[in-house]
Formats: structure tokens, sequence, C-alpha cells
């Protein structure tokens, strides 16, 4: 079944006269993960900020983008409020500027819980320790409300991003758009935060949007891939595909960059045989 | 040779800030060989960074040493102006706003050479010279010696810190996360002109980094840090033997392309 439905989706800066993203088309069914991989500046972020009506600054959004029959763009911005909430959730690179530093954790969780599921008090309360025993903060035997209690600048970033995305989780949305989420982090961490979008994708059928420059994460992931240059899609298809036969020179480049990078660390792990 | 000497650091903690009091180096050691690349991978709140402000002598340790050439770290420091330099990870930071490329690298050169911006016209034309050069080991275009911060790509302003970096000649150089803000393609661009240079200027590397694939792309050794600990050293080639469950956790949990 389609999800989402994006048809020539174009972002200007007005007062700059650039275009950031230009004809953006692509669908999304349910269960499917839709990579989008590209440079800096390439309109990755841009794309699905438009999406969600999460632009800011003057730029002018035009195109479709049709979510169950409504219109995405140009929506009413309490209805928007409501989708994100509800059935398109987002999981960001930076999570130190996802939460409120003037409220605990606890209380932000539980809000959202509170708004987005209409829970009670303590109902909300108990989903938000639930967030963070979901994402390892907070051991069987712990209280989790050791972290509920403390204010986000008295956590690492890692257990921020933990947080961010074990409450985007937690929504079960319908639609996870993950930007760079795990950029910033070790692969321990990293490796967990992919485990649990896997997990939640075969037990809710989930769909995806993950936007990354790691492309071994992005390959593990994607079952189609968009590849974003300067704003437009360059190359796109099924993901295996795209990345064992690259038709374009700039799919290639990035594949090739990747891979030298990679090459050491491959040797490294392959000659001594450990992994299979 | 750089040696670390079971080197202990702790931060009080603050009831303004909610913080406790933490241990984050809890006697480290570990040696970075002359010429060499030396990694050093650990995940937030390791310890990492903190045993990069020690060793660049921004902080002192509670207890332990550290010898450079033999000598005392503050010691060396004084004997040798210049000749330890850092690229940090965030370079929108590291950099004045309101300063030209040119500037930027010029100030590193004055700095040390103490001629100041008082120097005569062809003092001038001489440095001018040597920012273009700097450029060049960079493989930036010169003409970028007057644009701002603001008007350079992430990469291109980071190419600008390490040229900045480089600009006194140091021995030693040390790495924080220097290549993580960037893209993947640019990283490795950067990884190049890194290893190039290095090289080129015979430098000591301290390469600190969460991500395994960048450290073993570019450094000989690796030191695995954990809460404040050394868990493991081990030779790049021999990595797929790592026996400490924090080593081969991080290892195992690597996606690799």
């Amino acid at each position: 079944m389609e999800l989402l439905k994006v048809e020539g989706l174009t972002v200007r800066d007005e007062e700059k006269g650039e275009t950031l993203a230009e004809n953006i088309s692509f669908s999304l069914s349910n269960h499917e993960c839709l990579g989008i991989i590209g440079e800096s500046g390439s309109g990755k972020s841009v794309t699905c900020r438009a999406l969600l009506g999460l632009l800011q600054g003057k730029l002018a959004v035009t195109g479709s983008a049709a979510f169950g029959g409504e219109e995405l763009i140009k929506m009413a911005p309490q209805r928007l409020r409501e989708i994100r909430a509800q059935h398109i959730s987002l999981m960001m690179q930076d999570a130190m500027n996802a939460f409120d530093p003037l409220y605990t954790i606890g209380a932000q969780l539980a809000e959202t819980f509170r708004e987005a599921r209409g829970m009670k008090r303590r109902e909300a309360w108990e989903a938000a320790a639930a967030v963070v025993r979901s994402v390892g903060l907070a051991a069987p035997g712990e209280d989790p409300a050791r972290v509920l209690k403390k204010y986000p600048h008295q956590l690492s970033g890692g257990m921020l991003q933990r947080c961010m995305t074990g409450l985007a989780l937690a929504l079960k949305p319908e639609i996870l758009i993950a930007d760079e989420p795990t950029t910033a982090l070790d692969s321990i961490n990293q490796r967990a935060i992919v485990e649990n979008i896997r997990r939640l994708r075969r037990e809710t059928g989930m769909a995806v949007i993950f936007i990354s420059h790691d492309l071994g994460v992005v390959k593990y992931l994607a079952d189609r891939l968009l590849v974003m240059r300067r704003g437009r899609i360059v190359e796109s298809g099924e993901a295996s595909e795209v990345f064992e036969h690259p038709q374009e020179e700039y799919t290639r480049y990035l594949i090739e960059s990747r891979r030298r990078m990679s090459g050491q660390f491959r040797r490294a792990v392959s000659e001594g045989g450990a992994h299979d | 040779m750089i040696e670390i000497r079971n080197v202990k650091k702790s931060y009080r903690g603050s009831w303004l800030s909610g913080k406790a009091g933490k241990e984050v180096l809890r006697g480290v050691s570990l040696t970075i060989p002359e010429g060499g690349c030396t990694g050093l991978v650990g995940g937030s709140g390791s310890g990492k960074s903190t045993l990069a402000r020690l060793l660049l002598g921004l902080e002192r340790p509670d207890a332990g040493e550290i010898l450079i050439e033999g000598v005392e770290l503050r010691k060396w420091r004084k004997e040798h102006p210049g000749k330890m330099s850092v690229v940090f990870q965030d370079y929108t930071a590291s950099v004045n706003p309101r300063y030209t490329v040119e500037q930027i690298l010029l100030e590193a050169v004055t700095a040390q050479t103490g001629t100041g911006g008082r120097g005569r016209k062809d003092e001038n034309t001489d440095l001018t010279e040597q920012a273009r050069s700097l450029l060049r080991d960079v493989n930036l275009p010169e003409h970028l010696l007057g644009h701002y911060p603001h008007e350079l790509s992430g990469g291109q302003l980071q190419r600008v810190c390490i040229a900045r970096a480089v600009a006194a000649n140091p021995k030693i150089l040390v790495l924080d996360e220097a290549i993580s803000s960037l893209d993947v393609t640019v990283q490795e661009q950067v990884l190049e002109l890194l290893a190039g240079l290095r090289k080129k200027y015979s430098m000591t590397y301290l390469f600190i980094a969460h991500d395994l694939q960048a450290v073993a792309s570019i450094c000989g050794d690796i030191y695995f840090l954990h809460q404040g600990v050394i868990e493991e050293h081990c030779a790049c080639r021999d990595l797929s033997r790592v026996r400490s469950s924090y080593a081969r956790s991080l290892l195992d949990s690597v996606i690799i392309f």
C-alpha cells in the first residue's frame, strides 16, 4: 500500500534566489525503507523537512506530497502537528537541540505522549519510563526516574540521541524519517539504533526514510535508494542494484570514496578471519 | 616519542549544574612513536577529548606524567613553542569569523616568528606567499585567501584549519574528531591529505575519533579507551584479534560497506 507520494516537490529560497530542492518525486509504501544519500547541501534534509512543514525562514515550497489522501504541502499547521505527533516521526542528528533545556527529559517525553496519544499524566510517565528502558538507559532492575528526572545538559549527546530514538519509535509512527541519526555515534550506539529501526519495521510495518552519508548503514537498511546532488535526484532504484551497478558517475564517486576509506578496515578484519 | 604515564583526571561536581563529580581518566598510559600515527578510539564520555586537552597542555593531570622526547610536557612546550598543534571537530568555532582566510593563516605564522603585523612591505609579501603555499599544501585554490569563513564549505574550512595547524611547522599534531563533521567523500579526501602532510613534514599524529573505519584507514596502531581506562592496544593490521569485550563489541558493531 502506498503511504506517501511526493511529486515535483521544489523548495526555493526567495531571498537568495536559490533552489534548494528541485522537482523531487518518490513514493513510499508500507514496510519499505527508502535511503537518501548525497553530500551536504544536496537537499536531503530540506526535502524531508518540507514534507513535515518544518522549514524555517522564507522558503517557498511547491509541488505535492500526499499522505493517505491528505496533502501535506500547505496543510494547516494544527493538522500538520497532529500528523507529526501521530503518523510521521522525525529523528534528527542533533539530539542536543531536539530537547528544551528548561524541562527534564521525563517531562518532555511524557508531554509528547499526552499530546500525541491523549494519555493521562501517570500513563504518560509510565510510557516515558518505557522509552528509557527500551533504549538501554535503565536496566530492568533500575529506576528509570534516575534518567527521567535529569535535564538535557546532564546527559551526554549519545544518551540524548538514544532518548530521541526511543521516543520516535515508541510513538509507533507509520513513517519514520531518520535524518542522519547515527552519524555522531560510535559503532555500538549506532548499531543499537539501526537494529531498533529494523525491529520496528518487522513488528509494526513502519516505513522509513533514512537519510545518511554513511553508505554502510544505508545499504544495510534500505530497499530503495535516492541519490541526490545539488537539490536534484541524480539516480534512483533498488538499493542493491544501485550499490552494485551505479549508473551515474556521481553515485560511483560516492561509493568509491567510501570503499577507499573503509578498505584498510575491511582488510584488517577479513584477514584475521574473525568475521564471516 | 610521546609517553603518557598513568595519567588521572577528575572533575569536581557542582550542585548548580547538577553534575556529579567524575573521574574521567583513571590511570591512562600510552606511547605514541615518533613519526607514527596513533589512533585513540572511544565512545562519547570515554575521556578521549580530556586526554587530548591534557596532551595539549590546556589542562593539567591530577596524577601521572606526560613526557615528550623524554622531557616533561610543560618544559618541552616552552622549549619548542608551536611544535605541537591541534585540529578540532568544530571548524566554525575554531576560526574568527571576522578574519579572512589569509589573516587566519598568518596569525599562526606571525605568532611563531614574532613579526606581528608591523613588518616591512617586502616582509608582508613574503607572508602572503607563505599563506599561499599553506593553501597549496591543503589543495585549496589561492583565491580563497580573501574569503571569510562563512563563504567556505565545511570541508574547505576544515582544510584551512589544517593549514593553520601546520603553519608553524609542528612536530606533533593532535586531531580531535577532525573529520567527524565532514561528508564521507570529504572525509576520504581529508584523510588522504593528512596522510600526505604527515610524510611531507615528518609529523607525529594522535588521531582521535569514534569511527573505527576512519581510524583504521590512517593509523598504524590503535588504543581503545573506555570509561577512562585503556582497554586494549593493537596494531591496525591485528584489529581482528582484539580480545577485550569493549574493543570486540565496537568492532563487531561496525556496519561495513
